[in-house]
């Protein structure tokens, strides 16, 4: 490939003095003009081209996919299954929320049965959309019209299915309806690397969106203590950081900064760190 | 061989955390390639996320020749043509949704941000064959017969193009971004 500097004795503008050299500059490392994306976020972008480029099964999918995912949140969906998996179990998942839904009344937004410490949730959403009847849950005179199984309907659903629905849920913005999702692959795939991606995106949820920043620093504690040296390590790092500053707790900061440039000294975000830190703690 | 190559050599053979490492350095800047060739901000990270699939994707027919963020941006470019192409929407794509150039950035001078957010604004009013010649020639640094190659037409009309869309953009210049010159 011939670059712009073999053109640089006969431009192609006609070599007129050209006063926008500096307002369309080569790529650089500088920010802009894309606009800014917070760390997590971006770190979610991040996660969702991996998944979507290395998944072997999409890799191999048929030419003529029907769907054709172009938010974020659908890449991921195809990576972590064939389309046409997903197609038929997005509609077996359709079907299952709806069928309880039109028969079983909305149980009063019940407790989810994590066997982790889970952060406290917003309950604007009913958990049930998701977990529709927890068994563990003790409820009082359940009308059971007929006799019904009661165990969770999703429990059957792959963790891959859980996320794609997790992912679609963070599109349409219903957070906590998608936070839930995300426990559920954290409560059924323990130590999984579906487990750590959903920790990692359920802690998004909770420091961005559900004003949540404990419940998301116990994420993040959750994901680096089951994946210290995982591929989402790095962003599980920065964001006990980014929790950190949103608490103004400055002494975790510094902590959870030192941290993160401990083990990612190379990070792209290493240099933010830095100045971070520097603005934290001046020298002397 | 610098960490750039190293990376991208295990990249190539397949080392995942290689692969995440190339992808979350390689992120800011395909988004900002993505966002000097298409035409607001909607669409732009759907684009650069296809992109950086394609790169990939692609990384085992990297044959080291040039330098990997070359070959990169031209992935970046064909998979964005591609996108365009396919969805037919570039012009419907201007998005006013809330900016934050007034907030400051740790990551770098709120002026040069503010700055190629208004550049990238001008381009936006430039037809989209004249903007993509201009990108190509100044941001990626591509000669003429390549951005000849690269979008199918003749040399000649790769030279017209970036003249009239200098033109244009000199004209949006002097006045502010979004204001009539």
């Amino acid at each position: 490939m011939t670059r712009r500097s073999d053109l640089d004795d006969a431009p192609l503008d006609g070599g007129e003095f050209d006063p926008l050299a500096g307002v369309m500059p080569k790529l650089d490392d500088a920010p802009g003009p894309a606009r800014r994306l917070s760390s997590a976020r971006s770190a979610r972008m991040v996660t969702d081209i991996l998944d979507a480029a290395l998944a072997p099964v999409a890799d191999q999918a048929p030419p003529a996919p029907v769907v054709r995912p172009r938010r974020t949140v659908g890449l991921l969906a195809v990576a972590l299954v064939a389309v046409a998996v997903v197609s038929a179990s997005a509609a077996v998942i359709a079907t299952r929320l709806a069928a309880p839904q039109a028969t079983t009344p909305m149980a009063p937004a019940a407790t989810p049965p994590s066997p982790a410490p889970a952060p406290t949730l917003p309950v604007e959403t009913p958990r049930t959309a998701i977990d529709p009847s927890p068994s563990p849950a003790p409820s009082p005179a359940p009308p059971a019209p007929t006799p019904r199984p009661t165990a969770p309907v999703l429990d059957d659903v792959p963790a891959a299915d859980l996320l794609a629905l997790a992912n679609q849920q963070r599109k349409d913005h219903a957070w906590s309806a998608a936070d839930a999702a995300y426990r559920q692959v954290i409560r059924r795939f323990p130590g999984t690397d579906a487990a750590v991606v959903a920790l990692v995106a359920s802690a998004t949820l909770h420091l961005e969106h559900l004003g949540d920043p404990s419940g998301a620093r116990a994420s993040y504690r959750r994901a680096l203590a089951g994946q210290p040296r995982g591929p989402l390590a790095e962003e599980a790092r920065w964001g006990l950081a980014e929790v950190a500053r949103a608490l103004d707790d400055r002494p975790a900061e510094v902590a959870a900064l030192i941290g993160f440039l401990d083990h990612h000294a190379d990070s792209a975000l290493a240099p933010a760190a830095r100045r971070r830190l520097a603005t934290l703690s001046p020298a002397p | 061989m610098t960490a750039m190559d190293t990376r991208v050599t295990a990249a190539v053979a397949g080392d995942r955390h290689a692969i995440a490492a190339l992808v979350t350095e390689l992120l800011p800047r395909i988004r900002n390639l993505v966002r000097y060739l298409v035409r607001g901000d909607a669409d732009a990270d759907d684009l650069a996320q296809e992109a950086m699939v394609a790169i990939v994707r692609g990384l085992p027919s990297h044959r080291g020749e040039g330098t990997f963020t070359a070959w990169a941006d031209r992935v970046a470019v064909r998979s964005t043509f591609a996108g365009l192409r396919r969805s037919r929407r570039a012009r419907a794509q201007l998005d006013d949704g809330a900016d934050l150039t007034t907030v400051p950035h740790p990551d770098g001078p709120p002026d040069e941000y503010a700055q190629r957010r208004a550049a990238v604004r001008r381009l936006d009013e430039l037809p989209d064959d004249q903007r993509h010649v201009l990108v190509l020639h100044h941001v990626v640094g591509l000669s003429a017969p390549d951005i000849a190659a690269e979008l199918g037409v003749p040399f000649e009309t790769v030279r017209s193009r970036l003249r009239l869309g200098m033109a244009r953009l000199r004209a949006l210049h002097d006045v502010p971004a979004g204001g009539r010159p």
